[in-house]
């Protein structure tokens, strides 16, 4: 028994998400040397703007037009997401081979535009969606009718029809029997063949599907090849063609609703509790593990308040993940009854199987767990910027020598520091305290290029006994001065000279003059 | 009592005849610092006599301990006259440089020398951005032992210095804690001690000290320095439950260039104790008052 499929063959080709509708959208090459149009939309098509044309060229074509640089993979992600909507109509959801093929490989850049389409499997949907027809309209009304539908049994004949079909409405075949005649006054083009195959039937004078229906099958592919016999097969339903469908992305929330709702805070403290153990059970019976929870609660009164579990590890301890969370929970605002609370298992990723040490000196499981778990307080609790490490830096100038970065993430390794010398200095020449902003002071010095005589600092005023300088340190002239330059700190690098200085209480300060406005500025306290 | 567990906190007093002790330890005058436990010998880390050496032999000999006990409170406050100066940074960073160091050669994290990308190797937490050592006065292979902590408020400060002492993959904590109570610190105490980890307090310095439940209290007072490096006098105000012979030392600290160069001097600090000037204040030699809790 035959099972019929039919496929709707879906072509987006509305893309205008910054310009109005009525103004023309061109997205061109981002290099220097290949400025061309590489998508436009309809009303630069009308003007006659087609792909590759000189971008120069196309703004003459359609003026007042709206350039965006062409980004295929966040096209394709686009489309991508678009089939993930798709799948409520139909449980296979489908992207068009080409452009499947061509992301896996990672050359989306040479897919024609043609191939950006999404293929549903209609097969079995006609209970929930009713006559087809009628459906079809619908759901492009849903598009906005800026997509080219057709509903066809084959893929390939969807393809062809969709494709080079009539443009407005919906072309739809019911029957296999009824696929020549519907395909048979489109161009060879619509088969899916290459240009050179489309160029040998031109040439003897083949334009149309029709006229290779006429053709015996056998010279047809000794001639053209037995690509376009396969092409033409599988449009007409005699050779199978595959899908390649999107996976539903899975995901883990657990809600619970309460009738009557909730009115003491303990007893939400303790479904949130009962939430969490119920979703951390099912995602370790997918050996999944969630680095970000989000907990939503809707109270009564209409208020709804979130929070956010950002973990620095991802764990499926309830016990330890509940130490964490209850402090939090406790400290959310909620007013009147709680009815329904909801929690989200987001980043989730695969959870690796952890092998355990005999010795229990050497426990690494068990000390890198408990490193975790002290991360994951301070990080839900504090966030994660306020946990950082540091790491030194390849710079000279002091306090660009180092670096505070979170804690968390990619870069956030051991690996990152330093261990080979890039600044060669002691105790005796950098201070253990070094200020992150450099203090102005008031000074008086007596003679250039030597150590000041007195400073005011913070309203005090030090008296200078010795000093030892000066010690240059200029900016880096291989780093762009851009980089470092007037914005943010408001502290354009220049050339300064260091002193080494003690007041009269015995304490030694680190100043400088900055050489290019001839300011004091302390930078540092051996303390 | 076995006559082998001696109390860490008590050191050897030669003038009191053993039967005295331990009649005043019948009598609860004096604490018990270590309670007998059944736990195995490998995991109690409180009762191995872990210490944090100061590095200098004139400082760590005066301790009970020969240095800073592990799994205790310990309280540090600098004593700048002009108040320019809050925090004391070289010092703290030397002890959290000899915290990492001890727990490596005790061989705390298991066979072998431990690397610094062990995930076994304990870890240093600085809470408090003021309280942060500029990276470069910590040695560079250590920097990944040590986690910056910088909570908004002094409440969630309290709780990240508890959350940390409580953890088994910390050695030290060093806090940015102007006011603490008495109860809070024993709190901390009760938390260190549970946990073998050791909490070293910045405080505001105060004319009177306020009462706190630290096992050892120390104040940093900048002096001039006869060298290029600075100096201070480090003085022993308390230490709970016994005595040391010496309380105050001028110390300084100092890197050596033998190593080579580096990048940072946090490797080669040492603490040196230079001789004292005494300045007319004999009683600062005396022995520190023992407190009995």
């Amino acid at each position: 028994m035959e099972v019929t499929r039919r496929k709707l063959q879906l072509k987006s080709s509305a893309r205008s998400p910054a310009a109005s509708s009525t103004s023309p959208v061109l997205l061109s090459g981002t290099g220097s040397s290949d400025l061309t149009v590489q998508r436009c939309c309809q009303i630069a098509a009308r003007c006659g703007v087609r792909i590759g044309t000189p971008l120069p060229l196309a703004r003459a074509m359609a003026p007042g037009a709206h350039v965006e640089a062409f980004d295929p993979v966040r096209d394709c992600r686009a489309l991508y997401r678009l089939a993930v909507w798709c799948l409520r109509f139909s449980p296979l959801v489908a992207l068009d081979s080409e452009l499947f093929n061509a992301r896996t490989a990672g050359l989306l850049s040479g897919v024609s535009p043609l191939h950006y389409g999404i293929t549903l499997d209609m097969t079995g949907t006609r209970r929930l969606h009713g006559d087809t027809r009628a459906f079809a309209s619908s759901f492009r009304a849903l598009m906005s009718s800026s997509a080219r539908i057709a509903v066809a049994p084959t893929l390939g004949a969807a393809w062809a029809l969709s494709r080079y079909g009539a443009p407005d409405v919906p072309s739809v075949v019911s029957s296999r029997d009824s696929i020549p005649q519907a395909i048979s006054l489109l161009p060879v083009q619509a088969l899916r063949v290459d240009h050179k195959c489309a160029a040998a039937l031109s040439e003897v004078g083949i334009s149309l599907i029709g006229q290779l229906l006429n053709l015996p099958r056998r010279s047809l592919s000794q001639r053209f090849g037995k690509f376009l016999l396969y092409r033409l097969e599988q449009a007409l339903g005699a050779v199978e063609e595959r899908l390649h469908t999107i996976a539903t992305p899975r995901s883990y929330r657990m809600r619970r609703t309460f009738e009557p709702p909730l009115s003491s805070r303990k007893s939400v403290t303790i479904a949130i509790h009962h939430l969490f153990a119920a979703l951390l059970s099912q995602l370790r019976a997918s050996s999944k593990r969630s680095k970000l929870f989000l907990l939503t609660i809707h109270d009564s009164s209409g208020q709804t308040a979130t929070k956010e579990f950002p973990l620095a590890a991802a764990t499926d301890d309830i016990s330890h993940l509940s130490e964490i969370i209850e402090p939090i929970v406790e400290g959310m605002s909620f007013f009147g009854e709680v009815h329904d609370v909801t929690l989200r298992a987001a980043q989730v990723e695969d959870a690796a199987a952890e092998q355990r040490s005999l010795s229990p000196s050497r426990d690494t499981t068990a000390a890198s767990r408990s490193r975790a778990e002290l991360m994951n307080a301070f990080a839900v609790r504090l966030g994660k910027a306020r946990v950082s490490r540091a790491a030194l830096t390849r710079s000279y100038i002091p306090e660009q020598s180092f670096a505070h970065a979170p804690a968390f993430g990619a870069g956030a390794g051991p690996n990152d520091s330093l261990h080979e010398p890039i600044a060669p200095y002691s105790l005796r020449e950098r201070p253990s305290l070094l200020f992150a902003k450099p203090e102005p002071v008031t000074t008086i010095a007596m003679l250039p290029d030597k150590p000041p005589s007195f400073l005011l600092w913070r309203g005090k005023k030090l008296k200078i006994i010795s000093g030892i300088g000066p010690e240059r340190i200029a900016p880096e002239w291989w780093s762009a001065p851009s980089a470092h330059g007037s914005q943010g700190a408001g502290l354009q690098l220049r050339e300064r000279d260091y002193f080494k200085v003690q007041d009269d209480s015995g304490r030694w300060l680190w100043v400088y003059r900055d050489q290019g406005t001839l300011e004091w500025f302390l930078h540092g306290v051996w303390a | 009592m076995a006559p082998t567990r001696t109390d860490p906190a008590i050191p050897a007093l030669p003038e009191t005849p053993p039967c005295a002790l331990q009649s005043l330890l019948a009598q609860g005058v004096v604490w018990q610092g270590a309670q007998p436990s059944d736990t195995p010998l490998w995991q109690q880390r409180s009762t191995a006599r872990d210490v944090i050496p100061f590095g200098a032999a004139d400082i760590d000999e005066c301790l009970p301990l020969g240095g800073l006990a592990c799994g205790a409170v310990h309280e540090l406050s600098m004593n700048d006259a002009s108040g320019l100066v809050t925090h004391p940074f070289a010092l703290p960073a030397l002890l959290a440089r000899n915290a990492l160091d001890s727990c490596e050669a005790s061989g705390a994290s298991g066979w072998g020398r431990s690397s610094a990308n062990d995930p076994c190797a304990l870890l240093v937490v600085w809470i408090g951005r003021r309280c942060w050592p500029t990276p470069f006065s910590l040695p560079p292979e250590r920097l990944s032992s040590c986690i910056f902590v910088d909570p908004p408020t002094e409440k969630l400060s309290l709780w990240a210095l508890e959350t940390a002492l409580r953890s088994p993959a910390v050695k030290l904590v060093v806090a940015d804690t102007p006011r603490v109570s008495l109860a809070t610190t024993r709190r901390l105490s009760l938390s260190a001690r549970a946990h073998g980890t050791t909490a070293l307090l910045l405080k505001r310095h105060r004319e009177q000290p306020t009462p706190s439940a630290a096992m050892t209290s120390w104040s940093l007072t900048p002096i001039p320095s006869p060298s290029e490096a600075p100096a201070w006098d480090l003085s022993l105000k308390r230490l709970k439950g016994g005595s040391a012979a010496v309380t105050a030392w001028t110390v300084t600290v100092e890197d050596d260039y033998e190593h080579g160069y580096r990048c940072g001097f946090g490797a080669d600090l040492s603490l040196r104790v230079l001789p004292r000037v005494v300045s007319g204040s004999d009683e600062a030699q005396a022995p520190a008052q023992k407190f009995g809790t």
